[in-house]
């Protein structure tokens, strides 16, 4: 035997070892003949995005055509190149030199705002209504209906559908989307707990939470199932429990009334709360897909939202999207003003099944419980 | 010349064995090479300071042009933002230049090149000290000995390509200083901290569970608190006092470790002011007032050859108000953090002077504390004033994190050195 025979020979208890290493996890995990009674189901978000109606060049839903920018906005307003001198940016378009992404309520755009021409859009039933008449906590709004005929609520696709930067190729969009993969700010874990039947349980308990570990992709877009995703304890307030149901595969929670989570978004770590989130995910064998829905707080939103790209590389104009944001907006009527306050919103999500360690299930199904659907206590924030 | 450099060395080895043996501020008072120069402690480290123990700075604009000083008396009145749009900056003819706000150190006509020492003939004939062919210069918003203030700061860190120009340290190749929420850690080239574990030993067994030694190449050499100790199979190891080194494998960084190990601190940080707390948010720990609301400090920078800084009072206004508008609007979205009359100054945190109002017309200057129609004290850190956002509606928010135009100039909340998130 040469040195290069024994070489190799001495390795091969190391290849096993790798292979076993591989395959633990795999075995663990993969869907077995004999679950037990009662368990639970892991899954890890791969891709979070807006989800509109469009079009190959937005002919059908955005006929007026697509947003400017504050460049283009400026430059035809009158005054506008003495105001640029006066301030030295283009977003400097408020009275007193405001930006456009901080002071959007001041600025008042000369192109007019690309209005959505289109009844269709994806979406979930947020408010209950058919028709979108106001209620107590919502304003009236002209309801889509989904391609299933549904009517549902998505009004962020009247703010963002005819902005070139949020179309399929556009810049936004892409980058996003990179950023919900790469950053672990953007990791968020479901855990579907107390699961007899995979395809047909009328209770479980879900638990939403951010991730604290990366995603591994074995090519671009396919993301590898089973691997141990934590729940980031150090946060607890993006820990939110509630209660749903599974249908002939399809999962359908209750809506939590303040989901908060972390986001890293165009490069600024920030933060999202929906309010009433919900999800309905169609769960398969490795993973899920579905919509996240819920009524996006703008104050929250428009703290990430407003520190993205500047307009140049949409092209948009912040101004006109915060008013059409405002004007839209139909969940969280604030009772003494009448306007609302958050915007109905579904972002279409991917996941793949995973091992979450530290879910303790048994412990949240008693908070939530005990809660009666709230979150855990945001007491104690610390590492 | 290589005695000047060795002195220099000695010094800051001196200056070390000082510092960690808890003398507080050390000044090596020395005029190596005939440079006025001291060395001055700061949190960031030692740095070469003036005379008067004001921290110098180098520029990196000038890395690819040793021995010229790029820094000028020239006002430029535009700039080209990242789109390459030409853009007019507000107040121009009141705009300052370079040297307005970076003093070159200058030399008299007798001053000589020594060693690492040299000489750099400005455009107007003056002659400027450099170190290592780096000009030196001294930063107007720094205003006591131990100012680091001369640095933009923005939520990627701090940006403007001045940097302190640090004293040499004595460590053995390929271990700086990185700062940690203890104070100074001793770390590797690439940042990764040190470690050191409790107890007597000083050969661990089992340590390389859960991290490396320091390994030190057969070569090394060391001196001063430093050592090397035998491991085994002939493997060498690193020693700060006495105590072997461990460090993370790469890419395995900010895990959590177990018990019995702890930073390799050199120098322990002065804390912040009793005022103020810190919380665990999504950017890492950041500073707090004591009920926990972030507190924020305001940076500018500008498009232009010299990078310059809008921040000062005597700035322009336009820089304020594009981010909050009006001076009364902006005082109420960003609310000054005042200082009580008993406040005083810890580590990096001071009590500054400010305008109230910053301005009057948003396309003029910000005031100068003295020329404002009042003034009040606060605090600040880094010689920028502290602010709490009116938006965070509750503790460990940072909405306010990040609101800054694309040259990165705005409000970020300050997060404790060492502490940020994985983004």
């Amino acid at each position: 035997m040469d040195g290069a025979q024994r070489l190799k020979r001495r390795r091969r208890p190391l290849r096993w070892l790798w292979v076993g290493a591989v395959a633990a996890p795999l075995t663990f995990a993969a869907p077995t003949f004999s679950r037990p009674p009662s368990h639970a189901i892991g899954l890890v978000i791969t891709s979070w995005h807006y989800d509109f109606y469009q079009t190959p060049g937005g002919k059908e839903e955005c006929p007026d055509g697509f947003d400017h920018d504050d460049k283009q906005q400026l430059r035809a307003t009158k005054d506008g190149d003495e105001q640029f001198k006066k301030y030295g940016a283009y977003e400097g378009r408020g009275p007193d030199g405001e930006s456009s992404h901080y002071f959007p309520w001041l600025i008042k755009d000369v192109f007019p705002f690309p209005e959505l021409r289109t009844e269709k859009s994806v979406g979930l039933n947020l408010d209950g209504t058919n028709d979108g008449r106001a209620t107590d906590k919502t304003c009236a709004h002209d309801k889509f209906t989904s391609p299933e005929g549904e009517r549902v609520d998505n009004q962020m696709a009247r703010v963002l559908s005819c902005t070139p930067a949020w179309r399929p190729d556009g810049f936004s969009r892409e980058f996003i989307g990179q950023e919900f993969e790469h950053s672990p700010l953007n990791r968020l874990v479901v855990e579907i707990a107390g699961v007899d039947d995979d395809r047909n349980d009328p209770d479980v308990v879900v638990t939403i939470a951010k991730g604290r570990d990366k995603l591994l992709a074995s090519s671009p877009g396919k993301f590898v199932p089973y691997l141990f995703q934590r729940i980031d304890e150090r946060y607890p307030r993006f820990i939110n429990t509630t209660h749903g149901k599974i249908v002939d595969g399809v999962l359908t929670t209750d809506p939590i009334p303040v989901m908060d989570r972390s986001v890293l978004w165009v490069t600024h770590p920030g933060e999202q709360r929906l309010r009433d989130a919900r999800l309905r995910l169609k769960l398969t064998d490795d993973g899920a897909e579905g919509y996240f829905a819920g009524y996006e707080d703008l104050k929250i939103w428009w703290s990430m939202y407003g520190k993205g790209v500047p307009g140049q590389l949409g092209p948009f104009s912040y101004a006109g999207q915060y008013g059409a944001a405002m004007r839209y907006a139909d969940g969280f009527k604030d009772p003494a003003t009448g306007q609302c306050r958050a915007i109905s919103t579904t972002y279409k999500v991917t996941a793949v099944r995973a091992l979450i360690p530290n879910g303790s299930t048994q412990d949240r199904s008693r908070q939530v419980a005990q809660s009666g659907g709230s979150r855990p206590s945001d007491a104690g924030v610390r590492r | 010349m290589r005695m000047i450099r060795t002195k220099l060395i000695q010094a800051g080895v001196a200056l070390g064995f000082l510092l960690t043996m808890g003398a507080g501020h050390a000044v090596e008072p020395a005029a190596w090479g005939g440079a006025p120069v001291t060395v001055q402690m700061t949190e960031d480290g030692p740095v070469l300071a003036t005379a008067s123990g004001m921290t110098l700075y180098t520029w990196t604009q000038e890395d690819s042009s040793p021995g010229k000083a790029l820094c000028a008396n020239k006002r430029y009145t535009e700039g080209r933002d990242p789109f390459s749009n030409v853009v007019p900056f507000p107040n121009a003819e009141h705009r300052r230049t370079c040297i307005d706000k970076w003093r070159p150190l200058l030399a008299d006509a007798k001053a000589a090149p020594q060693g690492p020492w040299s000489l750099v003939k400005r455009d107007d004939g003056a002659l400027q000290w450099a170190y290592e062919r780096h000009p030196l210069y001294s930063s107007i918003k720094d205003r006591a000995p131990g100012d680091v203030n001369g640095q933009g700061y923005t939520r990627l860190g701090f940006i403007g390509g001045w940097r302190p120009a640090f004293a040499p340290l004595g460590f053995p190749p390929g271990v700086k200083l990185v700062r940690q929420p203890e104070g100074l850690v001793l770390a590797t080239g690439d940042g990764r901290p040190l470690f050191l574990r409790h107890g007597p030993q000083r050969i661990c067994d089992g340590c390389a569970d859960e991290l490396e030694p320091l390994r030190a190449a057969a070569v090394a050499h060391v001196q001063g608190d430093w050592s090397v100790l035998e491991i085994g199979n002939g493997r060498r190891q690193f020693a700060y006092k006495g105590r072997a080194l461990f460090v993370s494998p790469l890419g395995m960084e900010g895990r959590e470790l177990g018990a019995g190990w702890a930073p390799a601190v050199w120098r322990r940080s002065a804390g912040h002011p009793t005022e103020f707390s810190t919380r665990f948010t999504v950017i890492g720990d950041v500073y707090t007032t004591k009920e926990g609301m972030a507190l924020y400090v305001f940076s500018c920078g500008s498009f232009t050859g010299d990078a310059l800084s809008c921040d000062d009072p005597g700035d322009a206004a336009a820089y304020w108000a594009l981010h909050c508008g009006k001076a009364e609007v902006c005082a109420k979205l960003w609310r000054l953090v005042r200082a009580p009359k008993a406040a005083r100054p810890v580590g990096d945190w001071s009590v500054v002077d400010v305008a109230v109002p910053l301005y009057g017309d948003t396309t003029g200057s910000t005031y100068l504390p003295a020329e404002a129609p009042s003034r009040v004290k606060a605090w600040a850190w880094r010689g920028r004033p502290l602010y709490t956002f009116a938006d965070d509606g509750e503790p460990g928010q940072v909405l306010g994190h990040g609101r800054e135009n694309a040259t990165g100039s705005g409000f970020n909340a300050i997060i404790v050195p060492g502490s940020e998130v994985q983004r």
